[in-house]
């Protein structure tokens, strides 16, 4: 039988790990509401004002939309051309299956600086840098390893009986697609749409040797303005609000994932 | 009608990665037929099983259905009706969605459909309100889903992949006998893959034996049991199944056991009366059920009692002639006194097998 005191130190420990974890994101989110005009923790006068100015600060605006608008245009190519990978490599079973894996997967193991300098390279050759394209392009470049390897375990985890079924029953391939494998495949497309989503809107190396003074992201922005500034206030609101959106999104999927279970 | 059979399979041959899974098959299916496919894993069942549902083509050879040459034609546009030995729900959808599904396809819809999906559920014995997901489900239920499923689309043929394998003994031998009985309710022409000989003898109107992507022997269970064409089949059918005695011809009256002992049988099965030069090995097959024990008596085998297990109404006695292990099954009743006896085989009909081909040999007359 479990002693009270094993089971109150378990939870004591378990309580100053997530602490340890945590605590940087919680002074994050106090120091936001902070009315000073440097960082302070603990806040010692509470205000909106950082909020007010970030929304209204031309550049991280135009940052923020530069980012996000990258982050969708590369998380659609990125997991489009993974789900294609995936699914001709899970169903179609080619001899050169694990090579092609290993190539697609490779991308991860090398440190980003590498990739942005090949990619430089190429990019000048081609007269790309500093365009929307060659952007875009690099971000698919490091995002579609990680859609590939979630769309690859998706779609291994569908059995490939229920296609056979499904067609057994009258339907074409279109409508195996649209009624068995797109809605069984959906939990993982979303989650491998996150995840890429996230990888590009974090990227500040390959961004920062690519986009030129044109294409300026968020992540890039931020970097730079910490170089210069130190700590703004400015920053620290939209990093709050980050903090926000990406909690709000995780609960929203929670519950379409138990959702999408229930129905 | 005579001479063209509903199903007729013509030289059928696959080769999986250069390894042959049907080798020149040939197979006719009568209309309202239950037949089973017989076969150890690996003797190509499955793969005729998938090539007649359309998901795998062959190599070679030729299929017609109801008069049409349906070789080429895809899954989708067979009406075939294919059951997964595990069942293959659609996880996402309801039972009844499931069930649906195959009527969406063909594009019945409204209060047809709903009659359809009832009656394909109340034939297999389901609730048709039962509103459940696929995963709430036992085994058995969503194998009783998955079979619904198939037959809602009215199937010009039913496929049915080791139909009782992933059930426990209990079930399944009451699902055995469900299964022939919806056959016989539906009339739906049925096929069903098994490597239980019991499973196939208790359902099938026909069985056909495979081994090595080949047809054995394809015959009602009856004709199987009595008279199987190769030692391997007189060997995989029957519970427990017959002993394969290895002989020896010695000359006209008498055979050579293994081991090397003498045994003068009765004038019904001496070499001479079957055809055996002296000299010529071969196998006897030995039903457990038909064999005696005696104390003494010419045409006896000689044999050293072993292990008895008794099973109930019956006892399996275990005996050895000579180097050679067999088992009878005798009433529960019956003394068996040891430590040596005489066994006796029936005279009638013996079956004998070349020990080499494994041919059955010609029955003297």
């Amino acid at each position: 039988m479990k002693s009270r005191f094993s089971d109150a130190m378990t939870l004591a420990v378990v309580l100053a790990i997530l602490l340890f974890i945590l605590a940087p994101i919680l002074v994050l989110l106090f120091s936001a509401f902070d009315g000073g005009n440097i960082f302070r923790f603990p806040p010692r006068t509470y205000s909106l004002r950082w909020f007010e100015a970030a929304f209204n600060h031309p550049e991280y605006r135009s940052s923020l939309w530069i980012s996000t608008l990258l982050g969708v245009i590369a998380t659609v190519i990125a997991v489009s051309l993974a789900s294609l990978a995936a699914f001709g490599l899970v169903r179609g079973r080619p001899r050169y299956r694990f090579a092609v894996e290993v190539l697609l997967l490779a991308p991860l193991t090398l440190p980003l600086v590498v990739w942005a300098i090949a990619l430089l390279s190429i990019y000048a050759e081609l007269g790309m840098n500093g365009t929307l394209t060659g952007l875009i392009l690099a971000h698919v470049t490091i995002t579609l390893p990680f859609a590939a390897r979630i769309m690859i375990a998706t779609l291994n985890e569908i059995d490939p009986r229920l296609e056979a079924a499904a067609k057994s029953l009258g339907a074409t391939p279109v409508q195996v697609l649209r009624r068995i494998t797109l809605p069984l495949a959906l939990p993982g497309l979303l989650s491998s749409s996150a995840i890429a989503f996230l990888v590009s809107f974090n990227d500040v190396v390959v961004t920062t040797l690519i986009a030129g003074a044109g294409w300026i992201t968020f992540p890039v922005r931020t970097f730079s303005r910490l170089r210069t500034e130190g700590i703004d206030p400015t920053t620290i609101a939209i990093g709050a609000m980050i903090v926000a959106f990406t909690l709000l999104l995780i609960l929203v999927g929670q519950r379409l994932f138990q959702l999408s279970r229930r129905f | 009608m005579t001479g063209f059979p509903y199903l007729r399979i013509r030289s059928l041959g696959k080769a999986y990665r250069g390894a042959t899974a049907l080798h020149d098959f040939d197979l006719d299916v009568e209309q309202g037929a239950f037949v089973a496919l017989l076969g150890p894993s690996g003797c190509g069942k499955s793969t005729l099983l998938q090539i007649l549902s359309g998901l795998l083509e062959p190599d070679r050879g030729e299929i017609h259905l109801a008069g049409a040459d349906i070789t080429r034609l895809p899954p989708w546009r067979r009406n075939i009706g294919l059951v997964f030995q595990n069942y293959a729900l659609f996880p996402h959808l309801s039972i009844r969605q499931n069930v649906r599904f195959g009527l969406d396809m063909l594009g019945i819809k409204g209060k047809e459909a709903d009659a359809r999906v009832d009656e394909a559920l109340e034939m297999v014995g389901l609730d048709p309100a039962l509103a459940r997901r696929p995963s709430e489900l036992s085994g058995g239920q969503q194998q009783r889903v998955a079979i619904a499923r198939a037959i809602a689309i009215r199937p010009r043929l039913l496929l049915l992949d080791e139909p009782l394998s992933n059930l426990d003994a209990v079930l399944r031998q009451k699902v055995r006998l469900e299964l022939r009985q919806l056959h016989d309710r539906t009339g739906i022409t049925t096929i069903m893959v098994t490597h239980d000989q019991a499973e196939a003898l208790a359902t099938a109107d026909r069985v056909a034996v495979m081994e090595a992507g080949r047809l054995l022997q394809y015959e009602a269970p009856q004709g199987l049991y009595r008279n199987p064409a190769t030692a391997f089949i007189a060997g995989f059918i029957g519970s427990p199944a017959a002993n394969l005695l290895p002989l020896v011809a010695r000359d006209t009256a008498s055979w050579t056991l293994p081991g090397g002992e003498l045994w003068q049988p009765d004038a019904a099965l001496t070499p001479a009366r079957n055809g055996v030069a002296a000299g010529a090995a071969c196998l006897m097959a030995l039903r457990p059920e038909t064999l005696a024990l005696g104390s003494l008596g010419p045409g006896g085998l000689p044999v050293r009692i072993g292990a008895i297990e008794f099973t109930g109404g019956d006892q399996l006695v275990h005996v050895e002639a000579g180097q050679a292990r067999l088992t009878l099954r005798l009433p529960a009743g019956t003394r068996v006194a040891g430590p040596t006896a005489w066994l006796f085989p029936p005279i009638q009909s013996p079956l004998l097998f070349d020990a080499n081909t494994g041919r059955r040999l010609p029955t003297p007359h």
